[in-house]
């Protein structure tokens, strides 16, 4: 019997020291980014939301997109992309679900990123790790990992929309802040906040759902623009400028106080994003 | 494709194994909502070799997904051995490393396991040692990572669990014919807090205690499984500890049968990733208190246990008549009457990380069986089975996570199934079905089923060929465009180890339950080719 005894200590003693219980609160003061310093330009973060108006765990998604901001500030860039399964419309007349939030260029990102197929929501933080998915929960520890590195890229924006309302302008200034070896592109989106329409929310069809960074075109093609295709040296400079025809839209028209134009460069090979800036469209 | 029977039975061991492969060409077909498949082809393939020679085994498994078949997780796509492990067993002693399965007690806090037609495959990619010390002690300890599609978990799980006979501890039970097993387990998973807002438990333990009696005519396992606080995305980042409580009691004698199971579940979805979704990386199992039915219709709305919280009973009872009562004769009428009902706990959130639960049954019924079959031969020639399902399902909790979308549904399906001898090794079966339906909620009605029927006829040349065709239609569909013919028509052929099976059909948008644990199939059209062998 002693054997035994000794035995079942053992695995009492493996009991307690294979668990942790956390007392309260739960909640951590989270510190925001470390970027004192001002000789240097850090990286910001490209945060693509993979949703749905249909989805109904997508507004805890958005919810921790608005911690994120709360905490990081312009540090991190979100975009809706309103793409797959739970974006579709409804045919039937009895569903609320009618507007079509999707765009060819976010369809595009979601079959080749694979998001929706794994399900929603879900999304990339700088499509690091060759664009692996995160979920919502994980963002936020993904995005302080990812914070206050070092940038190669300084990126400058100007948008505008002409008076008639008809074409939006955007010019775009790339700086390079390192010689460079890789091949880079430019990407450069149109995103809406304020949008307002029916959000299914647990189940709940929310009519006056606020939908924000919703993508809504791309200036220069799903994928973008080469922007650096051999080797750059340090302090190149990459101006492009992009027009945009404004899409008619009755149900949900393309308001200027609620348009941002989003830029971002990213590695041609891997993906992954460098440095993103955002600007409120002029 | 087929592999010829290779028994080398010489002093340098022997191999055994099998292969499997399920094709399916997907044809168009938007009526039924089927979704469109580029590739047009796909297919799930398998094949498994084990070498043995005396105390050492060891064995992989290759798995091919040209694309994994409609229903089965996308993240499968691809090619190569996710499983290979080397064993030496001996009689104190039993070491696997590499990829094992394996189960503490039923499985409360750790089971690991393979199930193809769902698609769950959770074993561990590490080291097992099995003592068996003497006194009646059996010990296991396990280490290692979990198997998530092609890589493995992000944790470390560690594991132990010992099991006593205590008959063979105590002169005066060793001839007893009651037999008491008392057993205990731990699991603990080990996942970095790389969240910057909560403080998270890095190592989440679990731990049960279980106790089994049995006896000539009857059997009494109890078990009670403790998880520490565990937040995660199912339970909503809940910081509460986790527990569970099964008892399931039998008592059988001539001709009789009974069953009566008890489990309640608060917050024990225990997976190897705090940010798992669907059934991938569970950790541990919880063995359902609900009726696994097998005819089609029947087995449309199947159960699957609510692993944040649920309470139910089961009972369940077989009776075959005496031969020398009315019902009983040459051939006796056998009943089989199964009772289940399952409820939620109710829940009061006293924080925002904290709840607390009552241990009684919930407001809401999430499900309830009420079936009866009757089995009866008629003569060496005629058999038959007849049977009543009566159910509510909550398919909001069991499909929309909640989402109030069609309420509670009732069916009631009553089923008739005879075969008929025809000539020496030729039988012919019939089966019909019909089933009411009634839903609750008409939030969108464009969800509504209606009223089912279905006939299947089935003809069998023992031991080879087997064909059959097979009807179900939704004739009380609510709309018209809606009330579908999902037809299927099958041809097998079976010799000793292999087995072909071609089919065409539709196959209707359904779910697929193996032991509580569920997966949808969507709607699809077209043919399936099926070939397996085993040497």
């Amino acid at each position: 019997m002693k054997k035994i005894n000794i035995i079942i200590s053992l695995i009492a003693l493996f009991w307690m020291v294979s668990c942790d219980v956390i007392d309260q609160p739960f909640e951590e003061k989270i510190e925001g980014p470390d970027t004192t310093k001002t000789d240097v330009v850090y990286k910001k973060i490209l945060l693509e939301d993979y949703t749905g108006f249909n989805c109904p765990n997508c507004p805890r998604a958005a919810e921790v997109i608005h911690t994120i901001l709360n905490t990081y500030n312009d540090n991190v860039i979100p975009v809706a992309i309103h793409a797959g399964y739970f974006a579709k419309p409804k045919t039937q007349a009895s569903s609320p679900y009618k507007y079509d939030f999707r765009t060819t260029v976010g369809d595009e990102w979601d079959t080749y990123f694979g998001i929706s197929a794994v399900g929603n929501p879900n999304g990339l933080v700088n499509r690091i790790n060759s664009h692996k998915i995160y979920s919502f929960q994980e963002w936020l520890a993904q995005i302080s990992e990812n914070l206050s590195k070092i940038s190669d890229f300084k990126i400058k924006l100007r948008a505008t929309m002409n008076d008639a309302k008809s074409k939006i302008n955007s010019e775009i200034e790339v700086t390079t802040l390192n010689n460079l070896t890789a091949n880079y592109k430019l990407n450069v989106i149109l995103i809406q906040d304020n949008i307002v329409d029916y959000q299914n929310n647990e189940g709940v069809d929310v009519a006056d759902y606020v939908h924000n960074h919703v993508l809504r075109a791309t200036f220069n093609g799903n994928w973008g623009e080469d922007i650096i295709t051999s080797p750059a040296a340090k302090n190149t400079k990459i101006v492009k400028e992009y027009n945009l025809e404004v899409k008619k839209d009755d149900k949900h028209p393309w308001l200027k106080e609620n348009l941002k134009v989003v830029a971002f460069i990213y590695d041609a090979q891997t993906y992954e994003v460098m440095q993103v800036e955002e600007i409120k469209v002029n | 494709m087929i592999f010829s029977e290779s028994n080398s039975q010489t002093g340098l061991g022997s191999f055994s194994g099998n292969f499997e492969i399920n094709n399916q060409y997907y044809l168009k077909d938007s009526i039924i909502g089927a979704s469109n498949v580029p590739e047009k082809l796909r297919s799930n393939g398998f094949f498994n070799l084990n070498y043995v020679n005396g105390n050492i085994s060891a064995g992989i498994r290759y798995e091919n997904y040209a694309q994994p078949l409609l229903g089965y997780d996308a993240r499968f796509a691809g090619s190569g051995i996710p499983y290979r492990f080397a064993r030496y067993s001996g009689d104190l002693i039993d070491i696997t490393a590499g990829n094992f399965y394996e189960q503490f007690g039923s499985g409360m806090v750790f089971r690991s396991y393979e199930d193809r037609q769902l698609g769950f495959d959770n074993s561990i990619d590490g080291a097992r040692i099995k003592l068996t010390p003497g006194y009646g002690l059996s010990l296991t300890g396990i280490i290692g990572r979990m198997r998530n599609f092609w890589a493995t978990s992000e944790s470390l799980l560690r594991g132990v669990d010992a099991n006593l006979e205590i008959n063979s501890l105590f002169e005066s039970l060793k001839e007893s014919d009651v037999i008491f097993n008392l057993g205990g387990s731990f699991m603990s998973k080990y996942q970095a807090d790389k969240d910057p807002l909560l403080k998270l438990p890095e190592n989440v333990g679990a731990g049960s205690v279980r106790l089994g009696i049995s006896g000539e005519s009857f059997n009494i396992n109890g078990e009670y499984a403790y998880k520490a606080n565990d937040p995660s995305y199912t339970n909503l980042n809940s910081y509460n500890s986790g527990n569970g409580l099964l008892i399931q009691t039998s008592y059988f004698t001539d001709g009789l049968g009974i069953n009566l199971n008890f489990h309640r579940i608060d917050n024990m979805d225990f997976r190897a990733e705090r940010n798992a979704i669907g059934t991938v990386l569970n950790i541990n199992y919880l063995p359902p208190i609900t009726k696994q039915h097998t005819y089609g219709l029947t087995a449309m709305y199947p159960y699957s246990t609510q692993l944040n919280g649920e309470i139910g009973v089961q009972m369940e009872v077989n009776y075959t008549f005496p031969k020398s009562t009315f019902m009983g004769g040459k051939y006796p009428w056998q009943f089989t009457l199964n009772f289940s009902n399952l409820n939620s706990i109710d829940t009061v959130h006293t924080s925002k990380y904290l709840y607390d639960s009552e241990f009684g049954f919930g407001k809401k019924t999430f499900f309830q069986d009420i079936s009866l079959y009757a089995y009866k031969k008629f003569s060496p020639d005629v058999k038959s089975n007849f049977g009543f399902v009566y159910q509510k399902y909550d398919r909001d909790i069991a499909e929309k996570g909640g989402a109030p979308t069609f309420g509670m549904v009732t069916v009631m399906t009553a089923v008739a199934d005879m075969t008929f001898k025809v000539a020496n090794r030729q039988s012919l079966r019939a089966e019909l079905q019909h089933m009411f339906y009634d839903q609750e909620l008409e939030v969108h009605p464009e969800y509504s089923n209606g009223n089912w029927a279905s006939a299947l006829l089935e003809y069998t040349i023992a031991p080879n060929w087997f064909f059959s065709v097979m009807d179900e239609y939704n004739y009380g569909n609510e709309f018209d465009e809606k009330k579908l013919h999902y037809y299927t028509a099958s041809l097998g052929y079976i010799h000793s180890g292999t087995r072909v099976q071609l089919s065409y059909g539709r196959q209707r948008e359904g779910i697929l339950c193996v032991g509580g644990v569920c997966r949808l199939v969507p709607s699809s059209n077209g043919f399936n080719f099926n070939i397996s062998t085993s040497f």
